[in-house]
């Protein structure tokens, strides 16, 4: 936690890290995708391997992290008690430890592929609540007063939520229509 | 009490043996072919040659299926081969029928959509005789190709006979039909057999999916034959573990045959099977129509499936290119007819034997709950109030054991300090004047 507390590492290193696990964790349903587009037809087929499947996988994921990052933090900046920069920095190391246990669901999936249905439903949630509530013990911990502690839970933890209600709405919307 | 272990542990060893499994005696892949490479090699060309264009939904659809019921023309009657070896269905031995169905299409004009009926024809090759009290084995196989452009689905034709796509697998079970179905081999066999050549399956198993539509038998197992003779040979059974799987693993121990790979299995983003949001090489054919229906299913497919495209396990992909014609198939793929032959033999014996129908009781089910992608969510949903749960309980402890500390008063003195109630936190503004016998009311 120390490195995360005396921002050791470049924020750009982390970063590019960050990138890698969103590879891994979108790496199973990346190579899916791909050899649905790609993979059939014949023109495009020499770009159907892992290799690119892995790449591929973290863009769309990194670009949208980038892009709410930069519009959450903007918002709260204005927010007295926030240590938002603290909290920009260290929020990637947390994101990092819950994409690396999606990634490593995925390797079970590699060898049991009907557990990906399940898997590649649940595991994002339960994995992402829990690095989530840590990262808010992190930063409570570390960089708010005591008493701010409730509004802190109160305010991210409804964010978090409200994410992860719509994701689940939608994919049961999306599962009993379609 | 030593002699009392001697006796438990001789019991142990005399009982064990009948409470083993059923040893499945495998296949033996060096035993006589029954149907010969060469055989086989002369009704693929003779299929290329002489109906080259069998595209689904086409009259050549039709002229196709004629062809390989035995008819010419519209005329039941012996078709004249281009070489003595190349004989189709026999109508001695089976009754054979030539089904049509018709599906509806949408296709865009201008502005404008269009729905048309479209026909494709499935024939069905079935044994005259046929015992009711023995259960049924189904063989199918594609005979389409995407010979010619059909305008009114948007396909674009390759100009190519579909040699090893679907021609050499015809011609496979072509001969299994003809052999199967002799008087001295189905009177000696444990199950009744039925034949189907399927159209339409490129385009969405509709040749299966008709064909299950009207079926009136119950099938104990059904087994597909889809692009043999390139790359290794894999057979594929279910997502799960099921009785039969394990018998055909045992059986094909000894064999070729190797399982479609379970590691590293690609998932394409497509429903085949009924509740599987996906598929995958093996479940594209025309077993994921019986896999639907719960019916037990072997594939028998032919190709390299190491990486995560469809190759065929020689130096170019033929099967729905220009490129497969019967010419490149030999070209390439030398052994062909070879490896044709084995599976056939592989198939023969396989449905020749007794044990194989006490061991298909039907697909795998005890995964479908697992398919459920809704019930997953609805998890997601227990998770979910459960952290809603913890949020409440945490902002009510954080409350109770850290209040917001009380903000300071500002006190104003009119009279001095003295007479003020002071508190840790207040800030005092004393407005009293200096002057000492000043009285604030003696104005």
């Amino acid at each position: 936690m120390n490195i995360i507390k005396e921002k050791k590492i470049n924020s750009k290193i982390v970063g590019f890290v960050l990138y890698l696990t969103f590879c891994f964790a979108g790496w199973y349903s990346s190579r899916s995708s791909l050899t649905g587009y790609l993979g059939m037809n014949g023109q495009f087929s020499f770009m159907c391997n892992d290799i690119v499947a892995f790449f591929i996988a973290g863009l769309v994921p990194i670009l949208i992290y980038f892009l709410v990052m930069k519009v959450l933090t903007r918002a709260l900046r204005q927010v007295a008690y926030l240590p938002v920069a603290q909290m920009e920095y260290s929020f990637p190391y947390f994101y990092i430890g819950a994409n690396i246990v999606i990634g490593l669901f995925n390797v079970l999936y590699f060898f049991l592929p009907i557990a990906s249905i399940w898997g590649g439903i649940i595991v994002p949630v339960i994995s992402t609540a829990c690095f989530f509530i840590w990262y808010l013990a992190f930063i409570c911990k570390n960089y708010v007063k005591n008493y701010n502690w409730k509004t802190i839970v109160m305010y991210f933890g409804r964010l978090y939520i409200i994410i992860a209600l719509l994701y689940t709405v939608f994919g049961i919307i999306a599962e009993v229509l379609l | 009490m030593k002699k009392l272990l001697i006796i438990l542990i001789s019991a142990l060893i005399v009982i064990t043996p009948f409470f083993k499994s059923g040893d499945v005696m495998a296949y033996n892949a060096s035993s006589d072919k029954y149907i010969s490479a060469e055989e086989i090699a002369a009704l693929t060309e003779d299929i290329c040659m002489s109906i080259p264009d069998r595209t689904s939904f086409s009259d050549a659809c039709r002229v196709a299926a004629e062809r390989i019921a035995g008819e010419s023309s519209g005329n039941v009657g012996e078709v004249v081969a281009l070489s003595d070896d190349a004989e189709y269905l026999s109508r001695t031995n089976m009754d054979i029928e030539i089904r049509s169905y018709t599906e509806k299409v949408t296709v865009q004009s201008g502005f404008a959509y269009n729905t048309l009926d479209i026909t494709a024809y499935n024939v069905v090759a079935t044994p005259k005789i046929y015992d009711p009290e023995k259960k049924v084995v189904l063989i199918a196989t594609d005979f389409t190709d995407h010979y010619a452009s059909i305008e009114d689905i948007v396909t674009k034709g390759t100009g190519a006979e579909g040699a090893l796509g679907t021609a050499a697998t015809t011609a496979l079970l072509i001969k299994l039909a003809n052999y199967l179905s002799r008087p001295e081999v189905i009177s000696s066999s444990p199950y009744n057999y039925e034949f189907v050549f399927f159209s339409g399956t490129d385009e969405g198993n509709f040749g299966s999916e008709a064909y299950v539509k009207d079926m009136d038998k119950e099938i104990m197992l059904m087994i597909n034959l889809e692009r043999l003779g390139c790359g290794n040979t894999y057979f594929y059974t279910d997502e799960a573990e099921t009785e039969h799987g394990k018998f055909i693993k045992q059986f094909a121990a000894d064999s070729e045959l190797k399982e479609f790979p379970l590691t590293g299995r690609v998932l394409l983003p497509m429903t085949t099977v009924d509740d599987l949001p996906y598929s995958h090489y093996a479940m594209k054919g025309n077993n994921a129509t019986f896999m639907s229906r719960d019916i037990a299913c072997l594939e028998l497919l032919g190709g390299d499936f190491r990486g995560l495209t469809d190759r065929e396990g020689g130096e170019e992909n033929l099967t729905n290119t220009n490129m497969d014609t019967f010419g490149n198939l030999t070209k390439y793929y030398p052994d062909y007819a070879e490896k044709l032959s084995s599976v056939a033999t592989f198939v023969i014996e396989l449905t020749q034997n007794a044990q194989l129908g006490s061991v298909c009781n039907g697909a795998a089910s005890s995964y479908k709950v697992f398919t459920k992608g809704w019930i997953a969510y609805v998890i997601c949903l227990g998770v979910i109030i459960i952290l809603i749960l913890i949020m409440i309980l945490l902002v009510n402890v954080f409350e109770k054991k850290y209040p917001i500390p009380a903000a300071p008063k500002v006190k104003i003195a009119v009279f001095g300090k003295e007479f003020e109630d002071i508190d840790e936190n207040d800030i005092i503004v004393d407005i009293k004047r200096n002057d000492d016998d000043s009285d604030p009311f003696d104005i």
